[in-house]
This record gives structure tokens, C-alpha cells and sequence, in this order.
């Protein structure tokens, strides 16, 4: 009896921190998940105004006719929804799929294409979606119409605005011809993010957005 | 090609006209200063220095083992032995090697004794003109004897070399006692009185007359040299007695943007920096150096993306050999690489955007200025050899500006069709034999294309210059995924006036092996022969490769480039796996299912304890 009442009093010892701590980390996750948006909401108008003031900034500083003048990419910002996001940079994985950021927050670049702003289509990545149910970078792609704009800022602090062409959804294992290429002359850029049905044995989404956009 | 070498035929005897060179051709090769090095500081060089009665006066160094019985006046650095004594030895052997080396001769007298201020047959009586005279007799300067003109002299003898007394020699129109040199086998005997100018190279020993004035050196190291109150002076020539001109230019394609500046620059004499350098590049007038004479590397820092190529007066190392008096222009074109994984990004389908194709051909008229300075025009002519027509064009020369476009847009379209010959105009003055440079680039798919031209002009001397050109045309532009075979056609013609030996065609990534095109089989590239080269290779990506003709004739080379870019597709991306399964995870399910047990134990244990 004596070892049963041991063995009921651990599991109570046990299994009492474990529901509180199950409580904390719920409020904790449900709390910064509203702080998060409540800040996004109301920075938007700041950032807003921040890259109106860092365009004009690159108006000045670009040379006419030097297109020279663009660095590699630092930061995606898509006022819409609320992305103000770091760019990393990726090429491909061995199984020849352009790479992906690794946390929820940033985004990635295809650094084997041209450079946002550049003649060609530059490609820029981010995830959908994370683990644990953290939100992630372009949970609201979908929500871009025609007509939306996003910026794009290099290292030299130049700001290139695109303008959202339209929303497309391919396979997992789509042609990518049109997304990677070809060129028209004219520079590109096109977001990808994952959609669909999750697919547990190959860890996929069934499906692909694509979200072109067009250099103003 | 056959419009092209009627013209060529016609600039030929237009040249030939000119120069009056209608029958026998004469060749000459521009004389140029030597490196004196050491030896440049000294008046008085010599194993034993006499000095026959009163002081001579020397300003400049002295050299000897031997001392005078009465010390040299004047201001020196060096006077000895002393270092650097025995290396302006070695350097005074050099230089004469230096000048011995140089031919053909401008003009070489009858055998016999030569009287250089009466003789008649070189030309003006008592005048002479920059250039290399040869003499297989003992030369003297019996009276008053004028250089006139900018440039080398070189007084080469098989015999004496002396001087009457009271003889004069002087300079004028841009000559100078730095660019006057004197070159006997025997010993040189100056009479009293003499005025002389230049530097005497002669170890089999020096004696200059009582009262002579000299602006010039007196080399014998290894001999005597004997003076008798005289004044020497050694001339103050420019350190910087050489100018190498590097100009850089980068060929891009599509998204890729580096430019000249990106390059960082090195002009090296063994293996070090010289002053100025590295530096960043510039494309247009290009980056000049002053240098003294000798052999330099130019390179620039390692751009993987960048394929390299030299041209103008650099080999396809880069090395460049500069003498005195010399200007040079080397051209450093880098073309872009694309890497092989990103050519989707640009093809972006099965089939890869065609690639543009271009070549242009400089002809001068005329070639030679031998009578020195005078106005050259420079004619352009920029054909489209691949398959799509070409915007964009630009045409820039290192050292001719504008170049007016005269005709050749035949449909008025500003494009460079398959079918069309741009032709361009540029004139200019030349002072002194000149090698320029004309790159002409165009763009089509997205893509660019680059040739470059470079066209010498002898001026001071009847030499008919050699022109070479060579075109490059690969089969097929375009290779799927995974690439292929292609194959290299070089054609090499000669649109200059003279017959071209040594023909070399040097490719950077292929070997071309000649075809055919020798029809009188005299390895001789004439100028109404295409000599056609082929060159077959494998593919895996996309590539641009740099093909260098090289033809000589009268002692000089003459160069040509030709760039071809071959795209292969590559296998598009997959689009990314950007999703993560968003359901709560193990660690969640963990506490859950504690939560779940402990609830379940603890309502368990009450319905017992009731």
C-alpha cells in the first residue's frame, strides 16, 4: 500500500507542473501571437512611411542608366500583410528544388537567378506555415490582389517597388518554367509559397502560390 | 567578305600611292631607345679615364678603375669605381645588344667610308631623320650634321667613328640627346672642337678632341676614354620614359552588372607592383602608366565569373615589352560567365534565348605617316554573324572619338540585321606610331555580344604595317540541358596591303586546327586568301571563349580577337518546399495526454476514497 501511495503522490508531482506548465506556454504562445499582429497593425502606417521616405532616399541615389547600382537583397517588405522580412539568401537542395529560409521569419532569394530589380525574374521564397503552429513569414500571400505593391531593398539601401501581376497555384511538382523564366526584357519578381493539403509521407503541401509580380 | 577584301585591295594601293612604295617595298621597324639603366647616370664610362692636359669638365657620373692623371671637374653622384660602377657595366653591354638587335636598317650606306654631313644618298644633305643607319665602313661627321625630328637615332658602323674639327651636330624638331645613339665596332675619335650630341657606345675606346662640348654619354666600360678639357654634360632625360595605357572593359550578360571599376589592376615589373598600381579599372581613355623601359605583366584579381582576355599590345598573358619613347595600350576585355546552375534564369524553357553575334573589322588610311605627324582615318565596319538581329550597338575606340556612324541601317530599324554592314568613321592626328583599340557590343535575348579591333599606324617611317582579322562563328548558338557538341569555324583574312607570315589562332578553350585557305601554299596569309580553321569541343555550359589571330610582317605583329558565347540551358528548378505541418506538435501532445492520466488518476482515487 505504501508504494502505491508512493507511486500516486510522484505522478501527482508529476503531472501537476506538467498542466501548469502546458497552461503558461498557451497563454505565453496565445499572448505573442496578438502582441505580434497588434504591433504589425500598427506599424504598418510607420512603415508605410518609412518606405515612402527610403524611396525617395533611392531615387536620389541611383545613377540614370546604371543599373549597376543594385546590391543583393536585404529586406522584403509587403505592407498589405504585414511582412517586414530579413532575405536570405538559398540555390538549390540536392534534389534540385530552389531552398527554402530556415526559420519562419525571413525569407529567401534564388541567388542563382538575377537580382530583384534586374532584367529576368528574381525568385524569393518563405514559409507557410511552421511547426508547432508558429505563425510564418507568408501565412497571408493569398491575401495579395493585382495591383498590390511590395519593396525590395539591396544592400546600398536602394528601394525597388514590384507590382503584384497575379496569383497562380501549381503543383508540388509543377513546370516551373514560367516561374524561374523566360525573360521578356522586363525585371520580375516572383514570391512562391506553400498551399493545399498536407501531405504527412512525402512532408509536403500538395500545392504551390505563386504570386508574380512586376517591377513599377 | 569578298566587298571587304576589294576595299582592302583599294586602301592598298591608295597606302602604296601615298608612300610612293609602288614596286619594291621598303621595311622598316620602328627604332626605339634601349634601357641604359645604371649606365644612364654616367658621362664618362671606362675602364682607364685619362684626361690628356687641363681639367675636363663632366656633369654626370665618372667612371674608372683607372683614375685620371687629373681629376674631372664638375658635379657628380658616382666617381670610380664604386657601386654601382660594375652594373651600369652590364647594363652599357645590354644596351648595345638592345641596339644592336634592332632592324632592318631605315637606310644602309655604300660600302666604304661615310662622310655623314656631305653624304647624299640617304637622303637631305647633313640631315637626318629618326632611324636605324647602318654603315660597313668607318663613319665620320665632317661638318655641320642636323638631326630633325622626334624620335630614336641609331649610328650602327662596322668601323671608327670620328669627327673632323670644329664638326657640329645638333639637334631640332623634336630631336634629342637622350634619343641619339652612336654605335661603332672600332674606336671613336672626336676632333677638337666638336660639338657633339648622343651616347657613344664603344668599348673599344673613346677619345674626344681638346674643347669639345658634348650633351651625351661616353660609354667603354672595359676601355679608355681620354678627354682633354672638355665639357660634358649628360643629358636629363624623363625618368618616365614609357607609357602603358591598360584599358579595361567588361562584356556583361543579362542580369550580371560589373563593370570596369569592379577590377582591381596590376601592372607588375618582376612581379612587383609598379607605381599606381593596383588600381581600379577604366574603360574609356583607360588607366595610363609611366614607366621606364622593360617587360611588364598586367593582370588584375581573380573574377571566377569573368572570362579573361588580353589584346593590343599584350600577349595573351599579358606580358608587354615597353622601350623608350614607347606608348603601349594592352586591353583587358573580361567577358561574363554564366554559372551553370543559374541559366534557367534566363532561359527559362527548354530552349535557350539565342545568343548575338558580332564582328568588326578597323582599316586606317592610311597605315603609314613616314614623313611623321599627320591626320589618319580610321574606317569601321561592323557586320552581325550570328542569327538574331542586334540592338544596343555601341562602338568605342581607346583613342579616336566620335566614331560617325555612315551608313548601313538599310531598313532604318537601329538594329544590326543578319543581312546589314554598319560602317563607322573616326580621324584623328597621329604624332607617333600607334596601336588603338575599337570594342563594339550589341545585345539581343538579353544577352551581349563583343568583338574588339585594333589597327597600328606607323608614323616617321615608310613601314607598311600588317593587319589581321579573324571572325568566330560556333554551330549551334544554342545546346539543351545537359549541353553538346559544338563546333568552332575561324576564318582569318588579312585586310591590310602586305602578306602575313607566322599565323597564329590561339583559342582559350579549344584547340583550332587549320582547314584550308593557303591557295598558293606559300604559308603566307595574302591578302586575297581566307584561311578557315575549325575546332570542335563538348559543352556542359554555357560558355564563352576568346579566339586571338596573330600575323607578322616588317617586324611587327598585328592582332585581332574574336568572342563567341554558346548558351546551354539548364534544368529548371523545383519550386521550394516552404510548408510545415501546423498542428500542435510532440511536445504539446506529451503534456495533453500527462494532463489527461492525472486527471483521470486523481477523479479515479476520489471515487475509492468515497
Amino acid at each position: 500500500m505504501q508504494v502505491k501511495m508512493l507511486l500516486k503522490r510522484l505522478l501527482l508531482i508529476v503531472s501537476i507542473p506538467a498542466i501548469i506548465l502546458f497552461l503558461v506556454i498557451v497563454y505565453f504562445l496565445a499572448n505573442q501571437s496578438f502582441e505580434t499582429k497588434s504591433a504589425s497593425l500598427i506599424s504598418n502606417q510607420a512603415t508605410q512611411n518609412l518606405i515612402d521616405s527610403k524611396l525617395a532616399e533611392s531615387a536620389q541615389n541611383i545613377v540614370p542608366g546604371e543599373k549597376s547600382g543594385l546590391g543583393l537583397p536585404v529586406n522584403l517588405k509587403i505592407p498589405k500583410i504585414n511582412v517586414d522580412a530579413a532575405v536570405e539568401y538559398v540555390g538549390l537542395t540536392a534534389e534540385g528544388a530552389m531552398g527554402v529560409p530556415e526559420g519562419p521569419l525571413n525569407v529567401a532569394w534564388f541567388n542563382q537567378g538575377p537580382r530583384p530589380g534586374e532584367i529576368g525574374s528574381a525568385v524569393i521564397s518563405g514559409h507557410e506555415g511552421w511547426k508547432d503552429g508558429i505563425a510564418a513569414v507568408f501565412d497571408s500571400l493569398y491575401k495579395l490582389n493585382k495591383g498590390d505593391k511590395l519593396y525590395i531593398e539591396d544592400k546600398n539601401g536602394i528601394i525597388t517597388t514590384f507590382i503584384v501581376r497575379e496569383l497562380r497555384v501549381y503543383d508540388q511538382n509543377g513546370d516551373a518554367a514560367n516561374v524561374f523564366g523566360p525573360s521578356d526584357g522586363k525585371a520580375h519578381l516572383n514570391l512562391i509559397t506553400c498551399e493545399g493539403t498536407w501531405n504527412s509521407a512525402q512532408k509536403s503541401y500538395s500545392k504551390r502560390l505563386v504570386v508574380f509580380t512586376d517591377k513599377e | 567578305m569578298k566587298g571587304f577584301n576589294n576595299k582592302s585591295i583599294i586602301i592598298a594601293l591608295a597606302a602604296s600611292l601615298a608612300l610612293g612604295l609602288i614596286g619594291p617595298i621598303s621595311v622598316l621597324a620602328a627604332a626605339t631607345n634601349p634601357y641604359l639603366g645604371a649606365a644612364a647616370t654616367y658621362g664618362i664610362l671606362s675602364s682607364t679615364c685619362t684626361d690628356t692636359s687641363s681639367a675636363t669638365t663632366v656633369t654626370g657620373d665618372v667612371g674608372f678603375t683607372t683614375p685620371p692623371g687629373t681629376s674631372i671637374l664638375g658635379t657628380h653622384t658616382y666617381y670610380g669605381s664604386g657601386a654601382p660602377y660594375s652594373t651600369a657595366g652590364t647594363d652599357q653591354a645590354s644596351a648595345l645588344s638592345a641596339l644592336a638587335a634592332q632592324s632592318p636598317c631605315t637606310f644602309t650606306f655604300a660600302s666604304g667610308p661615310i662622310n655623314l654631313s656631305t653624304d647624299t644618298t640617304h637622303g637631305t644633305t647633313g640631315q637626318f631623320t629618326p632611324g636605324i643607319y647602318c654603315a660597313t665602313g668607318a663613319v665620320t661627321v665632317g661638318g655641320p650634321l642636323s638631326l630633325v625630328g622626334s624620335g630614336t637615332y641609331i649610328f650602327r658602323n662596322v668601323g671608327a667613328l670620328g669627327s673632323t674639327a670644329g664638326a657640329t651636330v645638333s639637334v631640332s624638331g623634336g630631336a634629342s640627346a637622350c634619343d641619339v645613339f652612336w654605335t661603332p665596332s672600332a674606336a671613336t675619335t672626336l676632333g677638337a672642337n666638336t660639338t657633339f650630341v648622343g651616347t657613344v657606345i664603344d668599348a673599344a675606346g673613346i677619345s674626344v678632341g681638346a674643347n669639345s662640348t658634348s650633351t651625351g654619354r661616353f660609354l667603354a666600360f672595359g676601355g679608355t676614354v681620354t678627354t682633354d678639357t672638355d665639357n660634358i654634360t649628360v643629358p636629363t632625360c624623363s625618368a618616365s620614359v614609357a607609357t602603358l595605357k591598360v584599358i579595361k572593359t567588361v562584356a556583361n550578360i543579362n542580369g550580371a552588372n560589373t563593370n570596369a571599376a569592379n577590377f582591381n589592376l596590376h601592372v607588375k615589373l618582376s612581379g612587383t607592383d609598379v607605381a599606381g598600381s593596383p588600381a581600379a579599372g577604366v574603360v574609356t581613355p583607360g588607366r595610363s602608366y609611366s614607366l621606364s623601359a622593360g617587360t611588364y605583366v598586367v593582370s588584375e584579381d581573380a573574377n571566377a565569373s569573368y572570362a579573361q582576355s588580353f589584346s593590343g599590345d599584350c600577349d595573351a598573358g599579358g606580358s608587354v615589352a615597353v622601350a623608350s619613347g614607347e606608348t603601349k595600350t594592352c586591353t583587358i576585355t573580361n567577358a561574363y560567365i554564366q554559372p551553370a546552375a543559374s541559366q534557367n534564369a534566363w532561359s527559362g524553357s527548354a530552349t535557350p534565348p539565342v545568343p548575338p553575334l558580332i564582328d568588326v573589322v578597323k582599316v586606317p588610311t592610311p597605315l603609314a605617316l613616314p614623313a611623321g605627324s599627320g591626320p589618319v582615318t580610321y574606317s569601321y565596319t561592323l557586320r552581325n554573324v550570328g542569327t538574331v538581329p542586334v540592338t544596343n550597338i555601341t562602338m568605342v575606340d581607346d583613342s579616336c572619338s566620335p566614331l560617325n556612324f555612315v551608313s548601313g541601317d538599310t531598313n532604318g530599324d537601329s538594329k544590326l540585321d543578319v543581312s546589314e554592314t554598319w560602317v563607322y568613321s573616326c580621324s584623328t592626328t597621329l604624332s607617333k606610331t600607334h596601336t588603338n583599340t575599337v570594342i563594339a557590343t550589341g545585345m539581343a535575348n538579353g544577352l551581349t555580344a563583343t568583338d574588339i579591333a585594333n589597327a597600328t599606324v606607323v608614323v616617321g617611317m615608310p613601314v607598311v604595317p600588317p593587319l589581321i582579322h579573324v571572325t568566330k562563328v560556333p554551330n549551334p548558338l544554342t545546346l539543351l540541358a545537359g549541353g553538346g557538341s559544338v563546333v568552332y569555324t575561324e576564318k582569318v583574312t588579312n585586310p591590310g596591303t602586305i602578306a602575313l607570315s607566322n599565323v597564329l589562332v590561339r583559342d582559350d578553350k579549344c584547340n583550332p586546327a587549320y582547314v584550308f585557305g593557303d591557295t598558293n601554299n606559300d604559308s603566307k596569309l595574302d591578302i586575297t586568301e581566307t584561311w578557315t580553321y575549325t575546332c570542335q569541343t563538348n559543352l556542359a555550359q554555357t560558355t564563352t571563349n576568346t579566339v586571338i589571330a596573330s600575323g607578322q610582317a616588317n617586324n611587327l605583329t598585328a592582332r585581332d580577337t574574336a568572342i563567341a558565347t554558346v548558351i546551354v540551358a539548364a534544368p529548371i528548378p523545383k519550386l521550394p518546399n516552404t510548408g510545415f505541418y501546423p498542428g500542435i506538435g510532440n511536445i504539446f501532445l506529451l503534456f495533453i495526454v500527462l494532463a489527461l492520466v492525472s486527471v483521470l488518476f486523481a477523479v479515479v482515487e476520489r471515487k475509492r476514497a468515497i
